[in-house]
């Protein structure tokens, strides 16, 4: 085969081994997009904070499956653990519970926080089941949840989402710390 | 194979130059024309790249490659028997669709046959067939009766045309 033709034969094979990886990490993407929806539909209206943090969940789900090199093995479990400070604003708030006082903004924090852990819990119990990779794997799989859960925490606005990021960084982190000491 | 479907990109280039190699021969053994087993090649090749995301690292990465080689191969072959058959489909249909001088003088042979045969036979036999080939309108009749009258009439025609030309 001439050079130039082998040329443009392995562009062709790249391009095609790169359109192959967009492709299979559009199931993640596409989860992604159902929390998304869920949220949305939860909230009874589309907020553009909810838009916006939606749309970067979906793009980094995207993102990372993409890039592979196992960041993308953090999309599943960061997306399964971003279901705790997901839900738990929507189960307070079906229980029957109403904000009104200030105590009460505080009970609403706690709850962002408590789904903050959960999942940090969640994500730290896998990275330590994994045999290598723990910070990267920490690292992605802890954005992926800290964005799906802020679907569900910006209902109480960013307070709600730094508690959900505090609860989870509160957990992970010193797993981190012992597991490279 | 195993560090293309984790998504490392520096194993692409030494792939591609032990897979392309590889490939082109496998094909050229499996497919007797050079063109054909170029263009296999260069399909099982992007095949390959396009879905190494989903190779399993836990088994052979030779026999998932050839698999994939091997099936373009049978579709190759497979183009090509649709290839060779559509042709002589088409000619076929030229063939009976062009009214050649002969076609034609045989047709109006039978024709003229056809009519001297039904010239014999009943004016109701006659007209029963004329409906039936849609040359006048079909009688009042229901269809069943016209069914079983069209059945009496085409018995009498063969017999008629056996009688006079000795065959069915």
């Amino acid at each position: 085969m001439v050079s130039s033709e082998l040329e443009r034969l392995q562009r062709r094979a790249r391009w095609s081994y790169e359109w192959g990886r967009f492709r299979a990490a559009m199931p993640g993407a596409l989860h992604a997009l159902g929390l998304l929806v869920m949220a949305a539909v939860l909230q009874h209206r589309v907020r553009p904070a909810l838009l916006v943090l939606g749309g970067l969940l979906v793009l980094l789900c995207l993102g990372l499956g993409w890039w592979g090199r196992k960041w993308d093995r953090a999309v599943t479990p960061g997306l399964l653990a971003g279901l705790f400070p997901l839900l738990l604003p929507f189960v307070v708030s079906g229980a029957g519970h109403v904000c009104y006082t200030g105590g009460c903004r505080a009970f609403c924090l706690m709850t962002c926080v408590g789904g903050g852990l959960a999942a940090g819990a969640v994500l730290a119990f896998t990275a330590l089941r994994r045999s290598e990779g723990h910070e990267r794997f920490l690292l992605a799989s802890g954005l992926v949840a800290t964005l799906c859960g802020s679907l569900g925490s910006v209902l109480y606005g960013l307070s709600g989402v730094l508690g959900l990021v505090a609860g989870l960084a509160l957990i992970s982190t010193p797993v981190l710390v012992l597991r490279r000491a | 194979m195993t560090r293309l479907a984790e998504g490392d990109r520096e194993a692409f280039t030494p792939a591609f130059a032990c897979l392309q190699p590889l490939l082109e021969r496998f094909c050229a053994r499996l497919l007797p024309c050079r063109e054909d087993a170029e263009d296999a090649a260069q399909a099982a090749l992007l095949k390959v790249f396009a879905r190494a995301s989903e190779y399993d690292v836990s088994r052979e990465a030779l026999p998932w490659v050839l698999g994939i080689a091997a099936y373009e191969c049978r579709t190759v072959l497979k183009a090509r028997a649709r290839r060779r058959e559509a042709p002589e489909t088409e000619g076929t249909e030229v063939v009976d669709g062009a009214a050649g001088p002969e076609a034609r003088l045989l047709a109006e042979d039978l024709r003229h046959a056809l009519a001297e045969v039904m010239g014999g036979l009943r004016p109701e036999d006659v007209e029963t067939l004329e409906a039936a080939m849609g040359e006048r309108e079909r009688p009042a009749i229901p269809g069943a009766t016209f069914r079983k009258r069209l059945e009496r009439s085409l018995g009498r025609l063969r017999e008629a045309w056996r009688m006079r030309h000795g065959v069915e």
